[in-house]
């Protein structure tokens, strides 16, 4: 047997001009934009080679964060042109991919040291004494590693 | 009658890797419903690069596709880099409608590395 080899691509979708805000569309809404892309961007043979794998496995509106999952084959033809989107609905948007990788498990390995990472600038920026507690918390709580991959493997599943 | 000792022939044209392949392609339109020998070649580049669009989208008209030379009846040589041929060969094969609804067929008559090759065709030959 054979298995059928995909890639993940974790990316961060930035709205100009609200650094911290969410973002609200939906996950058949980014599929179709992306889908859009594909076929401006590869034409029809982009699109008949990664229709059958194309999906976004995940969606966190207010994180930002997507998961998108597609044929390893034809992987560069998503990775291109995931940056030529630039508008989901009425809502302009860029996407940054921050990781590629092989699994599911991975990339949220990956996606946990990337908001690991983020802590100091956010406590830094904190307003209140309240916020600055919250963050602290958050901390302590990431330190214990090994709960938190299974959480959010659980979460999408 | 002495036997000679076998004679070992091998013709090696090239074995580098050519940058580019030319096709010599052929326009044609359905029931002649418009005359191909009108076609300037801005018009006849638009249609070549809308094929490839179709198939290959923005990125993939992005390669540099060259008209070298048009003939009476829709003939042209075309030079295109060679990782990208078999894609562009295909993408000009399906073509099929016009911008305007008009059906027409790219033929792709010859292809080669070397644009001598293109000068005779041996299915003329009689």
């Amino acid at each position: 047997m054979v298995r059928f080899k995909n890639r993940y691509a974790l990316c961060e979708v930035i709205v100009p001009g609200q650094e911290n805000g969410s973002i609200n569309f939906t996950k058949s809404k980014l599929y179709r934009a992306i889908k859009q892309s594909i076929i401006s961007n590869h034409g029809d043979y982009g699109i008949g080679a990664l229709d059958q794998s194309l999906r976004v496995i995940y969606i966190n509106t207010g994180t930002r964060i997507v998961l998108i999952r597609a044929e390893r084959k034809y992987f560069h033809m998503v990775t291109s042109a995931i940056i030529f989107i630039r508008k989901i609905g009425l809502h302009d948007v860029i996407f940054k991919t921050l990781h590629v990788g092989g699994s599911i498990r991975q990339c949220f390995k990956f996606l946990i040291k990337y908001h690991q990472k983020s802590f100091p600038s956010m406590y830094q920026s904190c307003q209140t004494e309240d916020d600055k507690i919250k963050v602290l918390e958050s901390i302590i709580d990431a330190c214990d590693a090994s709960t938190s991959v299974k959480a959010l493997m659980d979460k999408i599943s | 009658m002495e036997v000679q000792e076998e004679v070992k022939s091998s013709l090696l044209i090239s074995d580098k890797h050519h940058p580019f392949v030319y096709l010599k392609i052929q326009l044609t339109f359905e029931n002649g419903e418009e005359d191909v020998n009108e076609l300037t070649p801005v018009q006849f580049k638009f249609l070549v690069m809308q094929a490839i669009k179709e198939t290959l989208g923005e990125i993939g008209a992005s390669t540099p596709v060259d008209i070298l030379k048009l003939w009476d009846e829709g003939l042209a040589i075309l030079r295109v880099p060679s990782i990208e041929a078999e894609k562009i060969w295909a993408a000009l094969t399906l073509y099929s409608t016009t911008a305007t609804q008009k059906k027409c067929a790219f033929r792709v008559l010859q292809a080669s590395a070397f644009l001598l090759a293109l000068s005779v065709n041996s299915r003329d030959l009689r």
